[in-house]
Order: structure tokens, then C-alpha cells, then sequence
């Protein structure tokens, strides 16, 4: 694609950083406006001015140990259950038949929009006598992240080649050798992203951990009931310390994913 | 050994597809069965009838709908737009050192809290917002402008932030299976670069801007925070209605609008799958 001119080329790079900006600036100002110790909504004016005082009033919000214990727990729970579903349709779909039919399966929850998708599992589980808890939250969840962090693994078992298989079994490898010593080892960069993956969509979901929440709110329910109040600049703080803890999970994410690639890549050269 | 691998292979195979059937499709039916059931006082008893779409159009219940429909359309729109000439900058103009870093910064997003997201953006609309203060000290205005935050307009633009990158993806992902030599060849046939773009790129990337545009929208349809956080008072969206149908117990005319929302949404992604080939972009993936 040699053939575009300059000025072309130009205002791409500017519509394309113009979006970053639109998309990032937001989030980024909210952390800097977190940092200011009075209660106006500003900049902080000097660098010694900057401070930690509102993530500190964090520490005395009775009821936020409890959410933030809530969602940590279901965060985890549901990266546990997706890198276990994505983990076993890995290793199913390397040897299915008709494979775009069990992607577009795994992939539909993204096609169902998240009120509906919310809304029509609460009835479905007081339908069949479950009530609300922190595990109706979990299925919910697991639903969500599943499309996701399912594409992680597929990627990461395109390394994994029928022969490595084939030729373990032929030297008398058990089932359980097999995957101990050949599957796992190969996969295990794609589990792992699909884990964090889940634990991240969990953490910042909204919608569903509403509907399907029993007593104990989420840190995202108690966040929007504390945006929604017009709660004091704490928030600013809470917000940016779910946002850092997620940018921070983000990027490991991110790097084990471009390394997986990388590996599969070089195997797939084998 | 033949029978133990099969036993195997379902092992595998059953667990999460059965997850996403039971929990991901099974209600979606239950619901949609459940629109034509009779209310009782707490719950809902067999029927056939349509009496939900009927409050559906009597109570004018529409009109929230189709203001949601607009917004959302209007909203997929935008990020169609912008999205595009982003997608094809990354995937075919910029070189690959930059492409992966700005997939990567592209991606962050999905992972971070909407709800951080949008509250942020009242930072950045607020009547002390970024935007006003810009404004005043450019001496551009002297007064705040008041209508920015809690308004349609703030609600489209917190859909769109939230959503662009939904739109992006699929259309990477599509322009990739665009081959260089196809594009090369229009030019050296003397087509100029907007020709090749609308008679050639355009046309082999339908499936991409399909999927991308039911992304956006689909997510638009069953938005909440952006309403809720952004939204005048009283700015009131389905997703709005559907809670606070729910919480009344109203429960066949909160499946009802959940059924149109579904038909909608469904008879988009079979369009999609029919006419623009939408599974095309499933085998990149493979």
C-alpha cells in the first residue's frame, strides 16, 4: 500500500489519535482529578499538591470491604470457571467437524444485548428455584466472559499439533501424561489469559451483577449507587483504583497473549 | 481406546456448550414464551395472549423504544464513520511496528469499567468540565454552556466512546482477509483510491462492517449506565423501562419488549449471516 499520499496518511494518524484522546482522556483526567485534595473538581495547580487524601477516606466506607470482598470473590470464581470451559472447548474444537457452528455458539452471548441477557437468566433461575447469591452472579458472569476469553485459548491451541499428540501416545503416554506433559505446558499461556480475562470482564461488570445479585452488592453496584447519590470526591479515588488495578491486570494480560502468539508461531514453523 | 477418546471428546465438548445452551439460549425462549403468558398478582400463569403488545402500543410504551432505536442507530452511524477510516489506517497504512501497538491500546477498553468510563465523561462535560473551561479560556464563550452534560447529546457520546472500539475489530479482521494484490491490481487498472475504496475494499469488508454495526448497536439497544449517569432527569430509555417493569412486577410486558429487543437483534445477525456473510469473519480466527 504504497500509494497514499501524505496528507492522507496524516489525517488518519490524526482521526486515529483524535479517538485514543475521546476514548482515554476521560478515565485518564478522572485519575489526575483523584490526586487534588480539596473538594473542587480540578487539577491539582501545584506537583506537591497532589495527594492521597481521598484514597485514604477509602479505607472508612463501612460498607465497601464488603463489596470489594464480593467482587474479588466473584472475579475469581468466574476465572476460574472460564479458563476451565475455555480450556475444555480448546481442546474440543481442535477436533470438531463443524467448527464455526461451536464458535458461533460460544460466541452468541455477545449478540444478546445485556439487559436482555440479564433480565431473562433472573427469571430462569426463579424458575427453577435458585435464589439470587453471589454464584447466580458467577454463572452470569461466566456467560459473559466466555466469548471473550474463549478466543485466547483457541488462538494458543493452534500450537498445539495433533502429531506431538499422536507421537506421546505412540511411546506409551497415559491420557493424563498427555495433557500433563504436552497439552498443558503448550496451553497453559492461554488459560491463564482466559482467567484473567474472565476476572477483569467480572470486576467492571454492571448490568447483570445488578439483576442477579442477592443482598450483597458488587464493587460496580456500590460504585454506580454512589455515582448515581452524588457521593463525595471518594469516588474519584474508588474509581481510579478499580480503573488502575484493571490497566495494570490489562497489560500482563496483553503480554502473555503477544507472547503466546509468538510461541505459536514458532511452533506452528515445526 | 476408539470409544474412550469419543467419551473424551464429549467430556470436553458438553460442558461449555452446554453452559452457553442452558444459560445463554434456554431463557431467551423461556422469555420469549413467557411474553404471550397471562400476569397474576405476583407471577405469571399459561396463556396465549398479546394483551403485553398491546400495552406495548396503547400505553405508548413505544415511544421509549423508538427514541432508543434512534438513539442507538444514530449512535452505529457515528461509529461506523469513524470507525472505518481507523480499521483500515491500522490494518493497511500504518506500518506494523505502530499496527500492534495501537490493537493493543484498542483493546484496553473491553477490559476496563464502563461504569468508571462513562462517569468519567462527566468530568469532561460538566458545566466545570474540561470542555467548558477549554471554551472559556480560549474566550470563545464567557458563560458555561449548560446542555452538554445530562442530555441525548452526552448520552451519544458516552455510547459512542463506550462502543467504538466494538466497531473497529470486526472490520480489522475483515479488511485483513483483503489481499494486497487485489488492491494493487484495481490501482494499476488506473482506479483512483476513493474508487478502489467503494467499488473494491468496501464491497469484500461487508462482513466485517455487518458484525461491527451489530456489535455497536446491539450494545447501544441494552445500555443502561449511559442513560442512568449521562442522561437528563427524567431521560428515560427501554433498558430504563425494562427495570422498572420488572420491579412492578409487570413481568409478561417486560418479556414483551425484551422479545422485540431480541427480534431485532436476531433478525440482524441473520441478515447479517445471509447477505453479508458474516461467518467469513469467524474462519480468520481459525
Amino acid at each position: 500500500m504504497g500509494k497514499v499520499s501524505v496528507l492522507k496518511r496524516v489525517s488518519l494518524w490524526v482521526l486515529t489519535i483524535l479517538a485514543l484522546v475521546f476514548i482515554f482522556l476521560p478515565s485518564t483526567y478522572l485519575l489526575v482529578i483523584s490526586l487534588e485534595p480539596s473538594e473542587l473538581e480540578r487539577v491539582p495547580t501545584k506537583l506537591s499538591d497532589f495527594s492521597l487524601r481521598w484514597y485514604i477516606r477509602l479505607l472508612h466506607k463501612e460498607t465497601l470491604p464488603d463489596a470489594i470482598r464480593q467482587s474479588a470473590m466473584v472475579g475469581l470464581l468466574t476465572a476460574g470457571l472460564t479458563s476451565l470451559f475455555s480450556l475444555l472447548s480448546g481442546m474440543a474444537y481442535r477436533r470438531l467437524r463443524k467448527k464455526s457452528y461451536f464458535l458461533g455458539l460460544l460466541i452468541f452471548p455477545i449478540f444478546v444485548p445485556g439487559i436482555v441477557g440479564a433480565l431473562s437468566l433472573s427469571v430462569f433461575f426463579r424458575l427453577i428455584h435458585i435464589h439470587s447469591s453471589m454464584y447466580t452472579v458467577v454463572l452470569g458472569h461466566v456467560l459473559y466472559a466466555l466469548p471473550y476469553a474463549s478466543i485466547v485459548p483457541l488462538v494458543s491451541f493452534s500450537a498445539l499439533k495433533e502429531g506431538f499428540i499422536e507421537a506421546a501416545r505412540d511411546l506409551g503416554a497415559s491420557g493424563f501424561r498427555v495433557f500433563r506433559d504436552i497439552v498443558f505446558p503448550l496451553t497453559r499461556g492461554g488459560i491463564l489469559g482466559a482467567a484473567l480475562f474472565g476476572f477483569l470482564l467480572s470486576l467492571n461488570e454492571f448490568i447483570r451483577a445488578y439483576f442477579l445479585s442477592g443482598y450483597q452488592e458488587t464493587l460496580s453496584i456500590y460504585m454506580f449507587g454512589q455515582m448515581k447519590g452524588g457521593a463525595d470526591p471518594s469516588i474519584y479515588a474508588l474509581a481510579g483504583l478499580i480503573l488502575s488495578v484493571s490497566i495494570f491486570l490489562v497489560l500482563i494480560a496483553l503480554i502473555y497473549y503477544a507472547l503466546i502468539r509468538y510461541r505459536s508461531r514458532s511452533f506452528a514453523q515445526l | 481406546m476408539k470409544s474412550r477418546d469419543r467419551i473424551l471428546f464429549l467430556l470436553q465438548l458438553l460442558p461449555p456448550a452446554l453452559f452457553v445452551v442452558i444459560l445463554g439460549v434456554l431463557p431467551l425462549v423461556l422469555i420469549i414464551t413467557w411474553s404471550f403468558w397471562e400476569p397474576t398478582t405476583y407471577w405469571i400463569k399459561p396463556d396465549l395472549t398479546i394483551a403485553a403488545y398491546e400495552k406495548f402500543i396503547t400505553l405508548e410504551r413505544y415511544v421509549t423504544f423508538i427514541k432508543t432505536l434512534r438513539v442507538s442507530v444514530t449512535v452505529t452511524f457515528l461509529a461506523l464513520i469513524i470507525g472505518y477510516p481507523i480499521a483500515y489506517f491500522v490494518r493497511k497504512i500504518v506500518n506494523e511496528k505502530y499496527r500492534n501497538v495501537l490493537l493493543f491500546v484498542f483493546i484496553i477498553p473491553f477490559f476496563l469499567s464502563y461504569i468508571v468510563r462513562v462517569f468519567s465523561l462527566r468530568l469532561i462535560l460538566g458545566r466545570y468540565g474540561v470542555i467548558n473551561n477549554i471554551l472559556i479560556w480560549t474566550g470563545l464563550i464567557s458563560e458555561p454552556i449548560e446542555g452538554l452534560l445530562f442530555s441525548e447529546v452526552a448520552v451519544h457520546i458516552g455510547l459512542l466512546s463506550s462502543y467504538l472500539p466494538f466497531m473497529i475489530f470486526p472490520i480489522v479482521l475483515s479488511i485483513e482477509r483483503v489481499g494486497e494484490s487485489t488492491i494493487e491490481a484495481s490501482q494499476d487498472l488506473g482506479a483512483t483510491f476513493f474508487h478502489t475504496l467503494i467499488r473494491v475494499i468496501i464491497p469484500l469488508t461487508k462482513p466485517g462492517i455487518f458484525a461491527g454495526c451489530i456489535f455497536v448497536f446491539v450494545s447501544s439497544l441494552g445500555s443502561t449506565v449511559e442513560w442512568d449517569l449521562l442522561g437528563g432527569v427524567g431521560e428515560f430509555a427501554t433498558p430504563q423501562m425494562l427495570d422498572s417493569l420488572m420491579t412492578a412486577l409487570k413481568f409478561p410486558s417486560a418479556f414483551a419488549i425484551s422479545t422485540l429487543i431480541l427480534a431485532l437483534t436476531m433478525g440482524a445477525l441473520v441478515l447479517g449471516f445471509k447477505f453479508a456473510r458474516i461467518g467469513e469473519l469467524f474462519e480468520t480466527l481459525e
